[in-house]
């Protein structure tokens, strides 16, 4: 595995201490070490803000009143165990652990990658890897499309199902329902193509999403979902898609494959470190 | 079944990686994606095996039961081929969703390794499963699972069909007359796994799926890839090289010249994916034996 020793991420011969209880025990199967293996270039709790444990680490060892205590975590005699394989995250005083594995957890400003799947009369449900679909509202679609809504405009004229759009998370309501925001509907539909599926928890929010490649004329939009879109760079789908830009796009796909295989943080800059 | 859903864009895009022939996940046109196969998954089958292509999990279980032979075939067996969809393939696989893909590649499975109504032609020899001559004679059910789906069902499907009739150990039958020659014989099952007699699948043709994306041939489509293609030839192939079966599939007709061409394709990777079977299946047999040995 790659180990960037200048982060202060460890290798993987690592030898951590464990919780002596049964459940730590019970739990911590085969399994559980090759994901542990896998994502634990991802950070270790206490290293930083963000750390990867499993059933039975040990979060806080004296969890006293300044600790509260969050999603995935149990108190286990005085102390704040984990109770499922995921990322540590605190939140003040608050502790909790994100899992690794399972659908997309959205939250506002997340830039992703989705596909429309239903065409409505004012809004186009899109797949996000969610556990439910998103909802992109005409209304937030921009200007270039408030037509639709008096029924000037057909609504499949500007996407219809099958679509991939690059979306950014605009709420996350109550029940779950993600609603997504894009400046334009028309220019937010991606060009010729692919998508590459990782899990979401490898794809961090970062400032940039989008990494373009000048040389070839590709580009790559790295969604929070764990949608990779990669393909032609520029609007238009006008003109077929040339042999260098096709065999560029390729590497670049099995590049994030291939980190997203070895559990390595999806990022344009390791991409681009793979793919000049 | 819920077809999945493609933009325009994608098509477009995987189009014309094909015409360079650069597909998505770096493969040529002609490239099969890793084939593994594992035998002996089912303790409690007569034969079988998973097949894992690419995306693609499939497993067949071989189950032989005695049974009545065909009217028309009092010398020979039987093989039924069933298939099922898994609903953790696909949530449209629930209830009865799946039943027409199901069928589809049951009765394409049939059709490929059967005998057509002479009894010639079918990959495998049914004259040896016959017990009595008109009465009874060994039925083979041959069902296949899916449980996940990247593309190229029917060539999975017939391989992993064809790994578990190899696996699979037909016991040993003894018929006991009784005194009276008008007294229904008696059968004597022997359970001895050493006793057992392998069938010979060596002759059993595969399936390979040649499919037309932008006027070119391509094989082991993903299911991307599958939503690009218009037209495709099953073509069965056995492991001399000779065409055994075709069947066209999709919605578009074929021009006789490219169907020769697209044959000739199904040749050339059928004899790649023979001899990865084969040579697993050897390996595979030779650890089992040793195993018992």
């Amino acid at each position: 595995m790659h180990v960037d020793h200048r982060r202060g991420i460890h290798s993987s011969a690592t030898v951590r201490c464990r919780s002596p209880s049964t459940l730590a025990t019970i739990t911590h199967s085969a399994a559980v070490c090759r994901m542990e293996s896998k994502y634990q270039a991802l950070g270790r709790p206490g290293e930083g803000t963000v750390g990867v444990v499993c059933v039975g680490d040990v979060i806080e060892p004296q969890a006293n009143d300044s600790v509260l205590r969050g999603h995935g975590t149990l108190l286990r005699s005085g102390s704040l165990v984990a109770s499922r394989c995921g990322r540590v995250q605190r939140w003040n005083q608050l502790v909790l652990v994100e899992p690794l594995a399972g659908a997309y957890a959205a939250a506002v400003g997340h830039v992703v990658v989705g596909r429309i799947v239903q065409v409505e009369a004012t809004r186009w449900l899109v797949d996000i890897h969610a556990t439910t679909l998103a909802v992109l509202p005409l209304s937030t679609a921009g200007g270039a499309v408030r037509k639709a809504a008096e029924g000037a405009v057909d609504m499949r004229s500007i996407l219809v199902e099958g679509d991939l759009i690059a979306a950014e998370v605009q709420a996350v309501r109550s029940d779950g329902q993600v609603q997504l925001h894009v400046r334009d509907a028309v220019a937010s539909k991606l060009p010729p193509g692919t998508v590459v599926d990782i899990p979401a928890a490898l794809v961090r929010p970062q400032r940039k999403h989008v990494h373009h490649w000048a040389a070839t004329g590709i580009k790559a939009v790295f969604g929070c979902n764990g949608a990779i879109w990669i393909g032609v760079d520029g609007g238009s789908s006008a003109a077929v898609p040339g042999i260098e830009q096709v065999q560029a796009v390729v590497q670049a796909a099995t590049a994030v494959r291939a980190l997203a295989g070895v559990g390595q943080a999806i990022t344009p800059a390791a991409v681009e470190r793979m793919v000049p | 079944m819920a077809a999945p859903l493609i933009s325009q864009g994608e098509v477009e895009w995987i189009t014309a990686g094909v015409s360079y022939n650069t597909r998505n996940d770096g493969r040529k046109r002609e490239d099969f994606r890793h084939l593994k196969v594992q035998l002996g998954m089912l303790a409690q089958a007569t034969g079988s095996a998973r097949v894992q292509l690419g995306e693609t999990d499939v497993i067949v279980g071989v189950k032989a039961e005695i049974g009545v032979p065909d009217a028309d075939r009092p010398d020979c067996g039987r093989i039924v081929f069933g298939v099922e969809c898994s609903p953790v393939a696909s949530p449209a696989f629930r209830g009865r969703g799946g039943d027409e893909l199901s069928s589809e590649l049951a009765r394409a499975l049939e059709r490929s390794m059967y005998p057509g109504p002479s009894g010639r032609g079918g990959g495998i020899d049914l004259s040896v499963l016959s017990i009595v001559s008109g009465k009874t004679c060994w039925v083979l059910h041959v069902d296949a699972l899916l449980l996940n789906i990247g593309g190229n069902l029917h060539d999975a499907v017939s391989a992993a069909a064809q790994a578990a009739l190899a696996d699979a150990k037909v016991p040993k039958v003894q018929v006991v007359q009784g005194e009276d020659p008008s007294d229904e014989p008696d059968y004597e099952v022997d359970d001895d796994p050493s006793e057992a007699m392998r069938l010979d699948a060596s002759g059993m043709p595969i399936c390979i799926t040649v499919s037309l994306i932008g006027g070119h041939c391509v094989v082991d489509l993903t299911v991307q890839e599958e939503l690009c293609s218009a037209a495709a030839m099953q073509v069965a192939v056995d492991a001399s090289g000779g065409v055994c079966g075709i069947t066209k599939r999709r919605q578009k007709g074929i021009e006789a010249s490219l169907a020769m061409e697209m044959i000739e394709v199904a040749q050339r990777a059928a004899a790649q994916l023979h001899t990865a079977l084969s040579s697993s299946l050897a390996e595979q047999q030779g650890q089992q034996q040793m195993a018992v040995g």
